[in-house]
């Protein structure tokens, strides 16, 4: 979270913080999963730094879509756990999914 | 390989040329035309849904081709996995100009941010990314080790975009199938099966001959190295 979202603090959100919590985590599960792997297949590749947004970026962009619309429906609306319900059993399936995935393949990925 | 089982590629577009025809003719002269605000325009649905799913189906094998791979080390699978994304990639391309079309005539809007195509988007952009990362990987057995991961990863996002009407309805995308059974008439549901059945034996077709292509081409090769390092 950036330093200065501090300013735009009101003690009003203090309500929100729990849900708010649980979506960031979610997120960043899923950020770190994804971009474990995909680091370790680009880190042997020969255009290292150009591949690993190129193959990164169009995966994560389902995460941030929904963890986006779930911070937003819990600032904007104050949305509890129950209207978010969707969007956080979204950002959960995906967290497992590719945790899973990349628990079954980070050995091949890791090579030698 | 199941796959030979399948008929010649000669064969296989002799079928699909026949199926594909049949709808098309079907589709213009027997299936009504669509009682709806579409109109004419839904004539395009006949192409449009059996090319995308044949892209679905074709990242499928994939993702089957990229398992077996990395179970089994052949590079068999790393050829079927290879030449059933580039045809997959194809096809998404094919349903993307298609779907234009069609959302030009129907919505008024070439392009629209909802969550069928959003979604469609970010699979062909994941698939176009594969061949970024088999350029840039030197090694061949890494190469299509990394190549089978990757497939995989990127597979998990094409249920997405399938179930993507569904589970978001506020999306413009119709959902046809459901179910309750196909939201069509009868004459429409013959003429799209025959275009399905032929759309997906040409696919058939196509990946037979890639295959071949493709082995040809790494024995070649081969060869070629061997003949360069014998002279």
């Amino acid at each position: 979270m950036p330093v200065f979202s501090l300013f735009f603090i009101k003690t009003s959100y203090a309500v929100h913080l729990g849900p708010f919590l649980l979506v960031v985590l979610l997120a960043d599960l899923g950020i770190c999963a994804l971009g474990t792997l995909l680091a370790t297949i680009s880190m042997s590749s020969r255009a290292r730094d150009l591949l690993l947004p190129i193959v990164f970026l169009p995966l994560v962009v389902p995460v941030l879509i929904a963890a986006t619309a779930a911070t937003t429906g819990i600032f904007a609306r104050g949305d509890g756990l129950g209207s978010l319900g969707g969007k956080l059993l979204f950002l959960a399936v995906y967290d497992a999914i590719f945790l899973v995935a990349a628990y079954g393949t980070y050995e091949f990925a890791i090579g030698e | 390989m199941a796959l030979k089982k399948l008929g010649s590629p000669a064969a296989l577009f002799v079928g699909a040329a026949a199926f594909l025809v049949t709808g098309l003719l079907l589709a213009f002269w027997y299936a009504p035309t669509d009682a709806s605000t579409m109109g004419f325009s839904q004539k395009i649905f006949y192409f449009h849904a059996p090319i995308a799913e044949c892209a679905l189906l074709a990242f499928a094998v994939a993702f089957v081709a990229a398992v077996q791979y990395l179970r089994t080390q052949k590079s068999v699978y790393d050829r079927l996995g290879y030449v059933s994304v580039r045809l997959g990639l194809l096809f998404s391309l094919l349903v993307m100009a298609t779907g234009m079309i069609w959302g030009k005539a129907a919505w008024g809007v070439w392009w629209a941010w909802e969550p069928r195509l959003t979604t469609f988007l970010v699979v062909c952009l994941l698939y176009a990314a594969y061949f970024v990362l088999r350029q840039t990987v030197e090694d061949e057995t890494r190469r299509a080790t990394f190549a089978a991961v990757f497939a995989i990863i990127a597979f998990v996002d094409v249920p997405l975009t399938f179930f993507a009407t569904r589970f978001m309805p506020a999306g413009l995308h119709p959902v046809v199938f459901t179910t309750g059974g196909a939201r069509m008439e009868g004459s429409m549901l013959f003429t799209f099966c025959l275009t399905m059945i032929g759309m997906t034996l040409l696919l058939a077709a196509l990946l037979r001959l890639e295959l071949a292509e493709q082995a040809l081409k790494e024995e070649l090769d081969e060869l070629k190295i061997r003949a360069e390092a014998g002279a």
